[in-house]
């Protein structure tokens, strides 16, 4: 195998994991549609395990609260020309 | 026959022969010399014309490299200031979408926010068709400068937006697991009833309920910290005191997060308790039925 195909294969691989990365990220719409889940009256062990699953996806979204807000506080403007 | 003459009878002779010499060479080196005179002029003008040339080129060139620059230094201009509020624009229809999103936050507070943002919204796109239409650089300077004042503003909205629109996420889930917590609450009563030991379950419950309150008061913290802040205005003190509000209220909304995802691994751990009461009772309902069928 040469120098090409290696540095081919890695740059193939590295195409791919970034197309899969930004693919599997939750995209901002998804994450506040997780909260529209509403928990039913419903009590059976399959509909509890319904509801936690669903609120485990909620609580996976704060992690992009906090990282809102993290990127809040480190805004910083892009520098104007002084013309 | 002696062809010599004395000395005396030639000095004359050379005298006149001198001045005859003179006479006739006068008229060419006068005329040599006004056509020297006439080159030296035309080549100094010659050369002064050049040099005339060479000046006036140069101005050209002067003034056409300085309006070259101008326009370079007006398009970089433009387009970072383009950059900056086209990047404003995008963050704020995103915190748009978030708050019309929003669920457990007031009907008022939503309002005000869609206000606010519509508001700022209005302000950068007005800025941003200011600086395509800006004829003269005073009016672009002023732009420019708008943009870099506003910064801090706008960053203090977007702030307070993403602090509110967490804690509006942490209600909810809060508001959910409260709703999971009853059914919780009603299954492990009737395990209960039908002699389960479920002490360690109701320990769980309670701890549960530990949490979710918690979280609560946190994210309610974390709202009346970021409500009364405002626009400093180049107020370097009130820059700090909202900087201060905003990571106490960050601080808040990530302790809240703790106590959710605490308060859900409780649930869990109950849902699993049932469920193994569940299987016991299966379990003992088949022995039974084995029995009974011997």
């Amino acid at each position: 195998m040469n120098i090409k195909t290696i540095l081919a294969v890695v740059i193939a691989l590295a195409l791919v994991g970034g197309w899969w990365f930004f693919s599997a990220r939750p995209q901002s719409s998804e994450l506040s549609n997780v909260d529209e889940y509403q928990v039913s009256q419903n009590s059976s062990d399959a509909v509890l395990d319904e509801d936690l699953a669903s609120i485990d996806a909620q609580i996976g979204a704060f992690a992009s609260d906090e990282a809102n807000i993290e990127a809040g506080l480190a805004d910083t403007p892009i520098p104007q020309e002084q013309y | 026959m002696h062809t010599l003459l004395k000395t005396n009878e030639r000095a004359p002779l050379v005298l006149a022969a001198a001045a005859l010499l003179a006479f006739l060479l006068s008229p060419a080196f006068a005329f040599a010399q006004s056509a020297t005179a006439a080159v030296e002029t035309g080549v100094r003008a010659n050369v002064e014309t050049n040099v005339s040339v060479k000046a006036n080129a140069q101005v050209r060139a002067t003034t056409t490299t300085n309006a070259r620059t101008e326009i370079s230094l007006r398009e970089r201009a433009v387009n970072r200031a383009n950059e900056e509020l086209e990047r404003r624009i995008k963050a704020l229809r995103e915190l748009s979408v978030r708050v019309s999103n929003m669920r457990a936050v007031s009907d008022e507070m939503k309002a005000d926010l869609s206000v606010r943002l519509s508001a700022e919204l209005k302000n950068f796109s007005d800025l941003k068709a200011k600086i395509g239409t800006a004829t003269d650089a005073t009016s672009l300077r002023s732009a420019i400068r708008t943009i870099t004042d506003s910064h801090r503003g706008f960053a203090l909205m977007v702030q307070v937006t993403h602090v509110r629109s967490a804690a509006s996420r942490v209600m909810t889930v809060v508001g959910n697991l409260e709703a999971v917590g009853s059914k919780l609450e009603r299954r492990i009563s009737d395990a209960k009833t039908t002699g389960s030991d479920v002490a360690r379950l109701e320990t769980t419950l309670a701890s549960f309920r530990v949490h979710l309150g918690e979280a609560k008061v946190e994210a309610e913290a974390a709202l009346s910290l970021v409500a009364p802040l405002a626009d400093d205005e180049g107020d370097e003190a009130k820059m700090r005191e909202n900087r201060k509000a905003l990571k106490e209220a960050q601080t808040h909304i990530r302790d809240a997060h703790h106590h959710v995802v605490e308060a859900h691994a409780d649930a869990k751990a109950i849902v699993k308790g049932l469920r193994s009461f569940s299987t016991k009772a299966t379990a003992t309902t088949t022995v039974e039925a084995n029995v009974e069928a011997q």
